[in-house]
């Protein structure tokens, strides 16, 4: 019954809660839209339709079955990958999701990994040159990046990198399988102007949990064993200060996700955010729904991930009952 | 030529000196001690040495290390001490890398140590000389106990086979078990090594077995030193003989106890279990851990009852349930003649029963006034009128020599005696019958725990107040329990007076609490 033993019943459980999320949020996402006023077949068809061709499309689209069977339906759809019908396109919800997701993962991703690079080491030169000219540098930047809005931001790339140096595109997407190189290209500055305020709130929390590490008695025993101050900060502080840094992560990751729409309009990027936009101004339930779920899967994985690496990097949790 | 040299050390912060014109003398295989009581300037003095003082210190004077002023360049500094200073600190819980295995933290202190002439200490020699064993390397901290970790701490200090060890009040966070057997292997080291000690405690009497020369400190200032036999047999200072007269503790007079035994119980205890069970998905898999395993006991009106035994033995777990902050899994409790469980207490009856917490620092809410803080417990009383809660918050903190005037201020403008003080007054708000008191002085200096013990003793006789004290100094429940109840594993193993019971311990844990007692200063 060593380590391995615990981390294997510490995946278990996690998995067994992930899984537990899902269904109850899955459970949540139907009742609220099933309890929504407005039928979807009414909205369809237009207020002129008759009643026979409104009954017609609502025994069609399977409206008629009783609640908890359209529930199964749909989640057991899901599990096999068809999230059905788009009411307003008439396209498979799996398909525009898939589509749009092409664009939003990698630009979440290209967010993620540049503000962790560019936050995290000016978090920690901060930390490590508390008080001094640099530190108060430094965090005044981060705090500029909290507060200039992304977009403009966003606009202000574009003025620079894509019309006056004309290096990058100044927006719009051509598929990955058209021409992979131009779509990355495509995805620098949004990448940026997404990262901007990410890489600031890292910077400044990553700060902040490392000024409250250094405090700790562990940097007095480093230094005496014979480290300087940043040795011993960099050694036995770093890892103890990540903690709270990657909750801050993964939060940041789901809202990246979901949270890119504004971004996404600046550059004309078909992302998930529009596509979700879309779909509630237009009452699309069938899309509203499918892209709702996939958002609760990509937080809720990114909230595992996270979970995760605090059992690799903490080893206080791994086996305590949480 | 002295190993430590200091000369006009003074050090200060915004102005205000911490230690100042200190000088002193660290000979080579000298075990030198420093005395004194919080914010003495005994810490930062050590810390000097060591070039490890708070970067806003102001620092004069001269120190010198093996005939050579210490560096003033930071790296070489840590070289220094690398190599030649080992140092242990008060916490060992906090003092080592909750991320990393003990194993690993010793052999980085090996690898930093860097000794070229002579043969580098392996792992396995290290934790043998500080006794753990080849097992604990693969541990980390939190799956240690507080001894383990002191012993891996010590194991990190002598990796660089130092010449001077800096031991910084290593026993006062431990039980006074463990404390026994750190000092001793501390004390049984330096005499292998011929290691020079610097050792720094606010106790006396652990200073007094393990040094033989000695410095007491008093605000900043050292005010006597010399070997420790004639320091402490013809003390010069006035404070070193107050210390003194401090750490004997004597038996307070009550000659009244005896009678009080044959009346009927205030609180009654019956066969009383608390077990704990880990959560998840095996209950199996971990047997539930019995805190408290079929305690019976009585305590009658006006009794000072002492409850002693090792950390972890399931004495504050039973306090807990007594005062109503737990729950028993089995068994009941009767206080007054009324039968509760734990949390079921009815209010009117938990305000005949108060608890004082061991920490005055961290049991007071910094934000609230003490007037705020000490009126809390009177809602149990239901509604009073605005009079009668100002009389009662008056009365409370008069009774434990305190003024009026002080309700209207906070926390931290007070001395930890003081906040002892406002805890016990605080407990006294709600006029209880039984008191309990959980450590009520180990938080505090030696020069102030006889006046609070007194202020208690005083209290018990103007108020008949009834008294559980939970504790692990066997001196100072000599000095106040009528009765004492010895405590291990969830079970009371021993009953008796303290004066039958420590002359003849029966049980194994008595005895080992006896044999780790420091003796006392011969006067």
């Amino acid at each position: 019954m060593g380590v391995d033993f615990d981390m294997t019943f510490f995946l278990v459980r996690r998995m067994a809660g992930f899984a537990a999320t899902l269904f109850i949020a899955a459970l949540v996402i139907f009742l609220l839209l099933d309890l929504l006023p407005g039928d979807p077949a009414r909205f369809i068809l237009g207020i002129n339709a008759t009643p026979e061709a409104v009954a017609a499309l609502r025994t069609q689209m399977g409206l008629d079955a009783p609640a908890h069977e359209r529930f199964l339906a749909w989640v057991g759809g899901m599990l096999v990958g068809d999230f059905g019908l788009s009411t307003t396109q008439r396209l498979p919800v799996a398909e525009l999701i898939a589509e749009r997701m092409a664009v939003t993962l990698p630009l979440s991703l290209i967010a993620m990994v540049v503000s962790v690079v560019v936050g995290l080491p000016i978090g920690i030169l901060a930390a490590m040159r508390r008080g001094k000219a640099t530190d108060t540098a430094l965090m005044v930047l981060a705090q500029t990046g909290v507060a200039i809005p992304n977009f403009w931001f966003g606009m202000l790339l574009t003025l620079v990198f894509a019309v006056t140096l004309r290096w990058l595109p100044t927006g719009g997407f051509i598929p990955w399988d058209e021409d992979a190189g131009a779509a990355m290209r495509g995805m620098i500055l949004p990448g940026l102007a997404l990262a901007l305020p990410q890489a600031s709130i890292l910077a400044r929390v990553m700060r902040t949990a490392l000024v409250d590490v250094t405090e700790q008695d562990f940097i007095r025993t480093a230094r005496a064993k014979g480290m300087t101050k940043s040795e011993a900060i960099w050694r036995h502080g770093v890892r103890n200060a990540l903690l709270p840094v990657l909750t801050i992560l993964g939060l940041q990751f789901a809202y990246l996700i979901a949270g890119t729409i504004i971004v996404e309009n600046v550059f004309y990027l078909p992302g998930l955010g529009r596509l979700i936009f879309t779909a509630i101004s237009e009452r699309d339930l069938v899309l509203v729904r499918g892209a709702t779920i996939v958002l609760v899967v990509v937080t809720t994985a990114t909230m595992l991930v996270v979970d995760l690496a605090y059992a690799f990097v903490d080893p206080r949790l791994k086996g305590r009952e949480a | 030529m002295a190993l430590v040299e200091i000369d006009h050390l003074t050090i200060g912060f915004d102005g205000h000196a911490a230690v100042s014109d200190l000088s002193l003398r660290i000979a080579r295989g000298d075990r030198f001690g420093i005395i004194g009581e919080s914010g003495s300037g005994k810490s930062l003095t050590a810390l000097s040495i060591a070039g490890l003082l708070p970067e806003a210190a102001q620092v004069s004077g001269r120190i010198a290390f093996d005939g050579t002023p210490l560096p003033d360049n930071e790296r070489a500094m840590a070289r220094l001490r690398g190599k030649r200073i080992g140092m242990v600190f008060q916490e060992p819980m906090t003092a080592l890398n909750p991320l990393m295995t003990i194993g690993e933290q010793i052999e980085e202190a090996i690898n930093l140590a860097g000794i070229s002439e002579v043969m580098p200490l392996a792992l396995p020699d290290l934790l043998d000389e500080v006794g753990l064993a080849p097992g604990h390397v693969g541990r980390f901290p939190h799956q240690l106990s507080g001894g383990q970790r002191q012993r891996a701490m010590i194991a990190i200090a002598l990796a660089s086979q130092p010449e001077l060890m800096i031991a910084d009040e290593p026993t006062s966070a431990l039980d006074a078990i463990t404390q026994r057997t750190v000092l001793d292997l501390i004390a049984e080291i330096c005499k292998r090594r011929h290691m020079t000690l610097l050792f720094i405690s606010h106790d006396i009497r652990a200073v007094a077995a393990l040094c033989d020369r000695v410095g007491v400190m008093r605000a900043g200032e050292l005010v006597e030193q010399g070997e420790t036999g004639d320091v402490f047999r013809a003390p010069q200072a006035d404070y070193t003989r107050k210390l003194l007269a401090a750490s004997r503790m004597q038996r307070r007079d009550r000659p009244a106890a005896a009678a009080r035994v044959d009346g009927a119980p205030l609180l009654r205890v019956e066969s009383v279990n608390r077990v704990y069970r880990h959560g998840g998905l095996w209950p199996w898999r971990d047997a539930p851990v019995r805190a408290v395993d079929g305690v019976t006991l009585n305590i009658v009106a006006g009794e000072c009852v002492a409850l002693v035994g090792p950390s972890g033995c399931g004495k504050t777990t039973l306090a807990r349930m007594i005062v109503g902050l737990d729950d028993v899994s089995a068994g009941q409790l009767v206080f007054d003649g009324a039968a509760y469980r734990g949390r079921n207490l009815p209010p009117l009856l938990r305000a005949g029963l108060s608890l004082v917490f061991q920490d005055p620092f961290s049991s007071f809410d910094p934000r609230m006034t003490i007037g705020d803080s000490l009126g809390e417990p009177l809602h149990l009383l239901g509604r009073l009128s605005r009079d009668e809660h100002d009389a009662r918050l008056a009365e409370a903190i008069e009774a434990v020599g305190l003024s009026v005037t002080m309700l209207e201020r906070y926390p931290h403008e007070f001395s930890g005696g003081q906040r002892q003080r406002l805890a016990i007054a605080r407990a006294l708000v709600t006029r209880p019958r039984l008191v309990v008191l959980d450590e009520p002085v180990s938080a505090l200096d030696v020069s102030v725990r006889g006046d609070v013990l007194n202020l208690l003793s005083r209290l018990q006789e103007e108020h008949g107040l009834t008294y559980l004290i939970i504790s692990h100094d066997l001196d100072m429940v000599a000095a106040m329990a009528d009765r004492v109840l010895v405590m291990e594993k969830g079970k009371i193993v021993e009953e008796g007076a303290p004066q039958s019971l420590f002359a003849a311990p029966q049980h194994s844990l008595t005895k080992a609490l006896m044999a780790a007692r420091l003796p006392e200063i011969a006067a």
